[in-house]
C-alpha cells in the first residue's frame, strides 16, 4: 500500500456494488481501497484496525443502518471524513448522517469521474454542503436546544455562508458574495458540520443522562 | 227466620219433655218437685225455690244462657263491649238494618260487631248527647228525641237539627209518631204531645192510673196517646177519647196490632181494640195492673210486653199457660226494661236501664244442668239406657248422673264410685251398668251400689271407653290397651307396640265380630280373629289421635281425629280437612240422626252436615263442604265439646245429647230453623290515606288524587242472629277479578291502586251461609297524574318513538359516512394506486425498454467501440433518469413525507439540482420554521410536478437567467411561487388561458398540465406573464392541519431521531 495513496474504505451490502466502487477507488489515483465491508457490524470491527482516511457508508444498511454506523465509527475514529452513500436523495437521512459525523454524501447513480472527483474535494479539505442540507442545518441550531456554548454555536460567518447557501446560492456565488476563497468556504462547510456533529452528541449524550420522560426516545436507545 | 218459642208451643211440648220440666230431686229420693212455668201470669210468684242462676261469660259478649231460661240464648252488651252508657233509652231497627240504640250519652249504630257513636262533639246536628227517644218514620228518615226537648232527623246518613217552635218547656221527648198527614208528633215527660209543624200543643185527656204516657202510631198513620190511664186517638189536630169508657180509665199500656188496631191492657187484662169496639178479650195479663213501657207484637203474634221493674213478658194471647218472664229472679239482667224491639231475623232486642242492650233469641241448642250445676264440672260422656230411654252421664270430678224423665240422680262415693272422673257409662242388654274412671278402676253397679267389676278389682289404669259387645261381654279401652272381658275374665289386646298404641279411645265393633280401637298417638287398630293391623297417619288416616269411631250405614267407618275426619270405605282412607270447609278440626263425636245428617261434636260446637256431602267431600279431595254450626248464639254454652266414650247419645224421642265442658246440651235434629235472609251489606266508609273520602251514601264515582295511597274499605253486613258467622267475598273490579274470600274480616285495605276506574263490590253470608249476591258496590276513580294520563303516554311514547328514530337515523348516518369514508379512502387508495402505477408504468417502463433496446443495440455495435461509448452513456443517463424518477416516485408515495417541510426540502434539492445542472442561478425564499401542516401524497405529487413543470419551461421555453422560488402560506394554502426573468408572453384576454394561451406559452400542454394538477388537488394556479417582463407562476394547493394522531410525523429536526 501506497502511504501516500488516501485510504479510502467502502460499507455496503451490495457486493456487486461494493466492487465497482473498489474497482474505481483502486484505479483512481491517489486513491487506494483499505478494505470493504459488507455491513456495519463488520465494519465497526475492522476498521479501527484499518484507520482509513475516507470511509464511503452505505446509508441503507441491513443491521445496524449507516447512520447509526457513522455514529459510532466517528468516535472510534475522530480524523476519519465519513461519505454517505445513497440511492435516494433522503434529506432526512443524509442530514441525520450528517449529524452523526459524515461529511457529504454521494448519490449512487455519480458518475465514476464525478465520485473520484468528490472524493479529491474531500482529501483537498472540500466539504460539500448543498442549499437544502444548509436548511436543515440552520433548522438544527434554530431548534429548541438553549444551552449554546461557543463551541456549539455557530459563528457570525459561518450563518452567514449557511444563509447564502439557504437561498440558494453556490459555493462558488458564496465566494463571490462574500469576497472569500472557495477552501474558506469548505473550511466553513467543515466547521459547521463539525459543530453540528457535536452538537448532536452532545444532544444525545444529555438525551441519555436526562430522565426518560423528558425524553421521547427513552435511554439505551 | 222466624222467632221460635219451642217453650211456649203446645205442639212441641212432648218433644220438649226432658229438659222443659226441670225437677229437683231431694236428696232422698222422692218426688218434692214442682213444675216450672205451672202457673201462667202468676209470674210474680215465681218459683224462689230455684237455685241461683249460673252465668257463663264468654269473652263478656254473652250473657249465657241463664239456667231458668234454658230455650233462650240471651246476650248482652254493656259500656264493656262498646255501648256508651249503660242504659239503651230506645232501640229501633233501620230500613237499612242498622240497630239504632238511644243512650244517655249519645246515639248508637249497630251493625253487629261494631258499635258507632254519634254525639254531639262528632255530630254537631245532635243537640245534646241524651237521647231518650227513636221513631223511623215510613220515609226511612230516622227522628231522635233528646232529653232536653230538641229534635233530630238523621236521612240518608245525615244528621239534621229540627227546629221546633213548641212553647211546652225543657221536658225530654219520650215519644214521637207520623200522622196520615206526615205531620211529626213529639209526647213529652209531662204526656202533652205536640205538632212539630206549627207547635200546636195538646194535653191529652187524663185517668187515675198515674205514670203511663205512651204514645203509639200504626203503620197507617193513626195515632193514640196513652195518659194516666186514659186512651185517646188523634184525629186531625185534636184528640178524641176512646168510647170505651168503663175500661177507659186503667189503661196500663197499648201496642199496635199487627191486625189493625190496638192491644190494650188495662185493668190487667189484655184486650184488642179493632174498628171502635173491644173486638177480643184475652183475659188477665201477667203484668197483673203495673204500667206497660211497650207492649210489642211480634211477627208470629206473640205478645212482649216491658215493664220498668219487672222485666218483660212474652206471652201468646188466648193460649192458656204460654207466657215467661224474664226477669232478674230467672236470670235476666235487669227488671228495668225501657224499650223493645224486633230485628227481621226474629230476635228480639231490649233496652234496660243500668244493664245495657239484651237480645233475646229462642235457643236452637238447650243447656241441661242437674240441679248441682255438675258442682262445676264438665261433662265427659253421656249413653241412653236401652230400657228406660234414662241417661248416664259422666262428669269430670264430680261422679255419674243419671237423667230419667227430668229427674236427676247423682251416684258419687256415697254410692260406691271411689273415682269421680266417669269417662264412660254403658248399660248393657241385660240392664247391667258399667263405668270406667279415670284412673280409680272399672264400677259395675249393683242395685243403687258401685262395686269394682269382678276380676277387675286390681286394675287402676285410666279407662276412657266402654264397648258392649255383640257376643257378650266387654270391650274396654284403657290407656294400657284394650281389655276384653266376659263373665269375670279379661284379656288384653294391643299391649304390644308403641306407647301410644295402647293408649285406646273409641272402640267400636263389626257385625263380624272385628273390632275397631281408636288409640290416642297410635291410629287405629284391628283386631280380626285375634290378629291385629293397624292404620296409621302415613297410611292416610288424617290424625293418629282418634277421638270417635262411628259405622254408618252403607258399611263405611268414620274416625274422627284430632285433626280432621277420615273415612274407611272398602279399605280405603279418604280424609276430610277443615280446608274443604269443616268447621272443626277436633271432632268429639259422631251421631247419624236418621235424616242423612251427620251431627258432629268438635271443639267449634256442634256440627250438622250432610253426609252425601261428606262423601263427595271425602271422594274428591277439592270438593268444599258447608255445615251448620250450633255456637254460642245457638245456645251452646262453649264451643268445647267433650270427648269420653260415648260421646253423644240420640234417645229415643229423636234427640242428641252431647256432653261438653260446660254442661250437657241436647238438640233436636228435626228442628232445624235455617236463617234464609240475605244479610244488607253495605260499605260504611272508604278512607284513603287516612282520611275520610266517603261515610254513608256517598255520591259516586268518588275521584281519588293521584298518588300512592293505602285504602281502607269498612263494609259490614247486617245480620244480627249470629254475627260472628257473617261470611263476606270481595272483589276490586278493575284490580281483581275473581272473588276474594275475606272471612269474617268487616274492613280491607289496598295499599296501592293504580290509577283507573274501580267498583268495590262486597257480598256478604248470613250465619246460615244465605248470601245476599248483590251485596253493596262503590265506584271510584283514581285519577292519575298527569304523566300517568293517556295522552301524556301517547305523547311520550311518541316522543320516545321519535327520539329513539332520530338516533337510529344518526347512527345510521354515522354509519353510511363512516362507510362513506371508507369508500372514499378505498377511492383515493385506489386513486393512488392507480396514479403510481400509470408513474410506474411511464416512468420507469419506458426507461427499463429504452435501457433493453439500447444493450441491446450496443451489443450489435461492439465492433465500433465510439458507437458502443454513446450508446452506454446514453444507457447510462436513462437508467440516471431512472433512477431520478424513482426517487420522485418513492419520495411521493412515501407518507413519512405528508409535510410542508419535507416538501420545502424536496422543492429546494430538486430546484437546485435542476437549475444547478441548467446553469441558472436561483434564489429561494422557503421559510424556515413552517406550520406541521398534513400534505398528502397526492398534493404533494401534483404540486411537485405542477412546480416541475414551471422549472421547465422557464429553463426551456423563457430562457430565463434567473429564477426566484418562493414558498408562503396563506390562510389555509400553500402558496409555491416560480418567477422568472425570461422572455415572458402575452396573457390572452378573453379567451380562457388554459385553452389557448396555454399553447402558446407551453409547448405541449404544460401551462394546462399545471392547472389540471392543481385543480385535481382543489387548489389553483396562477400565471402571469408579459412579453419581455418575465412569468410569475402562483400554484396555490390547500393543505390540512395535522390531526393530533399525525402530529408524530411532524419533522424533529434533532438528528438523534434516527437513533431508534
Amino acid at each position: 500500500m501506497n502511504a501516500l495513496n488516501v485510504a479510502v474504505s467502502i460499507i455496503e451490502d451490495d457486493a456487486e456494488v461494493r466492487d465497482i466502487l473498489v474497482r474505481w477507488v483502486n484505479t483512481a489515483p491517489g486513491f487506494e481501497c483499505s478494505g470493504d465491508h459488507g455491513s456495519a457490524e463488520s465494519a465497526l470491527a475492522r476498521l479501527p484496525a484499518e484507520k482509513p482516511d475516507i470511509v464511503l457508508v452505505d446509508i441503507n444498511l441491513p443491521g445496524m443502518n449507516g447512520v447509526e454506523c457513522v455514529g459510532r465509527l466517528k468516535v472510534l475514529l475522530p480524523k476519519t471524513q465519513f461519505v454517505m452513500l445513497t440511492v435516494y436523495e433522503d434529506s432526512d437521512h443524509i442530514f441525520q448522517a450528517l449529524a452523526a459525523g459524515a461529511i457529504g454524501y454521494l448519490l449512487k447513480r455519480t458518475r465514476r469521474e464525478e465520485l473520484i472527483a468528490a472524493l479529491e474535494q474531500i482529501k483537498t479539505g472540500g466539504s460539500p454542503m448543498t442549499g437544502y442540507i444548509a436548511r436543515k442545518v440552520v433548522q438544527a441550531f434554530q431548534a429548541r436546544w438553549t444551552e449554546t456554548p461557543e463551541t456549539r454555536s455557530l459563528s457570525a460567518r459561518e450563518r452567514e455562508v449557511l444563509e447564502l447557501l439557504t437561498r440558494g446560492h453556490l459555493y462558488k456565488e458564496v465566494c463571490d458574495i462574500l469576497g472569500i476563497t472557495m477552501s474558506t468556504v469548505n473550511t466553513h462547510a467543515r466547521r459547521i458540520y463539525e459543530k453540528l456533529h457535536v452538537r448532536s452528541r452532545a444532544e444525545a449524550v444529555a438525551r441519555y443522562n436526562k430522565p426518560s420522560f423528558v425524553s421521547r426516545q427513552g435511554p439505551g436507545k | 227466620m222466624s222467632l221460635v218459642y219451642p217453650i211456649c208451643n203446645p205442639s212441641r211440648r212432648a218433644a220438649l219433655k226432658p229438659a222443659q220440666q226441670i225437677f229437683l230431686r231431694s236428696p232422698s229420693g222422692a218426688g218434692q218437685t214442682q213444675p216450672m212455668f205451672q202457673r201462667p201470669f202468676l209470674w210474680r210468684a215465681a218459683p224462689r225455690t230455684l237455685l241461683a242462676l249460673s252465668l257463663w261469660f264468654d269473652g263478656g259478649l254473652l250473657a249465657g244462657a241463664a239456667a231458668d231460661l234454658p230455650h233462650f240464648v240471651i246476650r248482652r252488651w254493656q259500656t264493656d263491649n262498646g255501648l256508651p252508657q249503660s242504659t239503651a233509652t230506645a232501640v229501633v231497627q233501620a230500613q237499612d238494618g242498622y240497630l239504632w240504640v238511644g243512650t244517655y250519652n249519645g246515639l248508637v249504630r249497630y251493625d253487629g260487631v261494631r258499635f258507632v257513636v254519634f254525639d254531639n262533639n262528632n255530630t254537631p246536628a245532635l243537640q245534646d248527647k241524651g237521647i231518650t227517644c227513636l221513631f223511623e218514620a215510613a220515609d226511612g228518615a230516622l227522628w231522635i228525641g233528646h232529653s232536653s226537648g230538641g229534635v233530630t232527623r238523621c236521612k240518608n246518613g245525615r244528621f239534621e237539627k229540627v227546629e221546633a217552635a213548641i212553647s211546652w218547656g225543657e221536658g225530654a221527648i219520650r215519644a214521637i209518631a207520623m200522622d196520615k198527614a206526615g205531620d211529626i208528633w213529639l209526647l213529652n215527660d209531662t204526656g202533652l204531645i205536640a205538632r212539630l209543624r206549627d207547635g200546636l200543643v195538646l194535653s191529652p185527656p187524663t185517668g187515675p192510673l198515674a205514670g203511663v204516657a205512651q204514645m203509639v202510631s200504626s203503620a197507617h198513620g193513626n195515632i193514640w196517646v196513652a195518659r194516666d190511664g186514659c186512651l185517646s186517638q188523634l184525629r186531625g189536630s185534636r184528640l178524641a177519647v176512646l168510647e170505651a169508657v168503663d175500661t177507659n180509665n186503667d189503661v196500663q199500656g197499648v201496642g199496635v196490632s199487627r191486625e189493625g188496631g190496638l192491644w190494650v191492657v188495662s185493668g190487667g187484662r189484655l184486650r184488642q181494640w179493632k174498628n171502635g169496639t173491644w173486638s177480643r178479650d184475652f183475659g188477665p195479663v201477667p203484668s197483673n195492673l203495673v204500667p206497660l213501657a211497650q207492649l210489642l207484637e211480634t211477627r208470629d203474634g206473640w205478645l212482649a210486653a216491658a215493664t220498668a221493674d219487672h222485666g218483660f213478658f212474652l206471652s201468646r194471647p188466648g193460649a192458656a199457660g204460654s207466657g215467661v218472664q224474664f226477669s232478674r229472679t230467672n236470670g235476666f239482667p235487669s227488671d228495668w226494661l225501657t224499650s223493645l224491639c224486633e230485628d227481621r231475623e226474629g230476635d228480639l232486642w231490649a233496652g234496660t236501664a243500668g244493664a245495657g242492650l239484651q237480645v233475646v233469641r229462642a235457643a236452637k241448642v238447650r243447656t241441661v244442668s242437674p240441679p248441682d250445676q255438675w258442682q262445676g264440672r264438665a261433662v265427659l260422656s253421656v249413653s241412653a239406657s236401652g230400657r228406660d230411654g234414662a241417661l248416664w252421664i259422666g262428669s269430670e270430678g264430680a261422679g255419674l248422673y243419671r237423667l230419667d224423665n227430668g229427674a236427676w240422680e247423682n251416684f258419687a262415693l256415697q254410692e260406691g264410685l271411689d273415682n269421680l272422673y266417669i269417662w264412660s257409662a254403658v248399660e248393657d242388654a241385660a240392664g247391667g251398668l258399667w263405668v270406667a274412671s279415670w284412673g280409680g278402676g272399672f264400677y259395675q253397679r249393683q242395685n243403687d251400689r258401685f262395686a269394682p267389676a269382678p276380676g277387675l278389682e286390681k286394675l287402676t289404669m285410666p279407662m276412657a271407653a266402654i264397648l258392649c259387645s255383640r257376643q257378650g261381654g266387654l270391650w274396654i279401652g284403657t290407656l294400657a290397651g284394650l281389655l276384653r272381658y266376659q263373665n269375670g275374665k279379661a284379656a288384653w289386646y294391643g299391649q304390644e307396640g308403641r306407647p301410644g298404641d295402647r293408649s285406646v279411645r273409641a272402640v267400636i265393633e263389626d257385625p263380624d265380630g272385628t273390632v275397631w280401637f281408636g288409640t290416642s298417638g297410635g291410629g287405629l287398630g284391628c283386631l280380626t280373629n285375634g290378629a291385629q293391623k293397624w292404620l296409621r297417619r302415613k297410611d292416610g288416616l288424617a290424625s293418629d289421635y282418634i277421638t270417635c269411631l262411628h259405622r254408618d250405614g252403607s258399611g263405611s267407618l268414620w274416625i274422627g281425629t284430632a285433626n280432621g275426619l277420615s273415612r274407611l270405605k272398602q279399605g280405603l282412607l279418604a280424609t276430610i280437612k277443615q280446608e274443604q270447609g269443616l268447621p272443626s278440626g277436633h271432632i268429639c263425636d259422631i251421631e247419624d240422626d236418621g235424616n242423612g245428617f251427620f251431627w258432629m261434636s268438635s271443639h267449634n260446637g256442634i256440627i250438622r252436615a250432610l253426609k252425601a256431602d261428606l262423601e263427595r267431600c271425602a271422594d274428591e279431595p277439592t270438593n268444599k263442604i258447608t255445615c251448620l254450626t250450633y255456637g254460642l248464639s245457638d245456645g251452646m254454652p262453649t264451643l268445647e265439646c267433650s270427648g269420653g266414650l260415648p260421646a253423644g247419645c240420640k234417645t229415643s224421642d229423636g234427640h242428641l245429647w252431647f256432653p261438653t265442658t260446660k254442661g250437657l246440651v241436647t238438640l233436636d235434629p228435626r228442628d232445624v230453623h235455617t236463617n234464609a235472609l240475605p244479610p244488607p251489606v253495605v260499605i260504611e266508609s272508604l278512607r284513603v290515606d287516612e282520611h275520610p273520602v266517603a261515610e254513608g251514601a256517598a255520591a259516586s264515582p268518588l275521584r281519588i288524587p293521584p298518588g300512592r295511597h293505602r285504602f281502607e274499605f269498612k263494609y259490614t253486613a247486617l245480620s244480627f242472629a249470629a254475627p260472628e258467622k257473617v261470611r263476606f267475598m270481595r272483589r276490586l273490579e278493575g284490580l281483581e277479578t275473581d272473588w276474594v274470600p275475606a272471612g269474617t274480616e268487616r274492613g280491607a285495605n289496598y295499599i296501592y291502586i293504580p290509577p283507573g276506574s274501580y267498583k268495590f263490590h262486597v257480598i256478604a253470608c248470613n250465619n246460615d251461609g244465605v248470601w245476599n249476591q248483590q251485596g253493596a258496590e262503590l265506584a271510584f276513580t283514581v285519577l292519575p297524574f298527569f304523566w300517568q294520563t293517556p295522552l301524556f303516554r301517547i305523547l311520550a311514547g311518541l316522543g320516545m318513538a321519535l327520539v329513539v328514530a332520530g338516533l337510529v337515523w344518526l347512527g345510521m348516518r354515522r354509519r353510511m359516512q363512516a362507510k362513506l369514508q371508507v369508500l372514499e379512502h378505498q377511492r383515493a387508495v385506489e386513486r393512488e394506486r392507480v396514479r403510481i402505477a400509470k408513474d410506474i408504468h411511464d416512468d420507469l417502463g419506458s426507461s427499463l425498454t429504452r435501457i433493453t433496446l439500447l444493450s441491446e443495440s450496443a451489443r450489435g455495435e461492439l465492433h465500433d467501440p465510439a458507437r458502443v461509448a454513446v450508446e452506454l452513456e446514453r444507457i447510462f443517463d436513462t437508467a440516471r433518469d431512472l433512477t431520478r424518477a424513482m426517487d420522485e416516485i418513492v419520495w411521493a408515495i412515501n407518507p413519512r413525507h405528508d409535510t410542508l417541510d419535507s416538501l420545502a426540502s424536496y422543492l429546494h434539492k430538486f430546484a437546485q439540482d435542476y437549475l444547478e445542472t441548467a446553469g441558472i442561478p436561483c434564489r429561494l425564499d422557503l421559510p424556515l420554521d413552517l406550520p406541521p401542516w398534513v400534505l398528502s401524497a397526492d398534493v404533494r405529487h401534483h404540486l411537485f410536478l405542477a412546480f416541475k413543470e414551471a422549472l421547465h419551461n422557464a429553463v426551456k421555453h423563457a430562457r430565463a437567467s434567473q429564477i426566484h422560488i418562493a414558498l408562503s402560506l396563506e390562510g389555509d394554502a400553500v402558496v409555491l411561487v416560480v418567477e422568472d426573468n425570461g422572455t415572458g408572453f402575452a396573457m390572452p384576454t378573453s379567451v380562457p388561458p388554459d385553452r389557448t394561451g396555454a399553447n402558446r406559452f407551453a409547448p405541449g400542454n404544460g401551462l394546462e398540465n399545471m392547472r389540471r394538477r392543481l385543480a385535481e388537488i382543489g387548489g389553483r394556479c396562477e400565471v402571469r406573464s408579459q412579453v419581455g417582463q418575465g412569468t410569475q407562476v402562483r400554484l396555490i394547493a390547500p393543505a390540512q392541519a395535522p390531526p393530533a394522531h399525525h402530529s408524530y410525523l411532524r419533522q424533529d429536526n434533532s438528528p438523534s431521531q434516527e437513533y431508534k
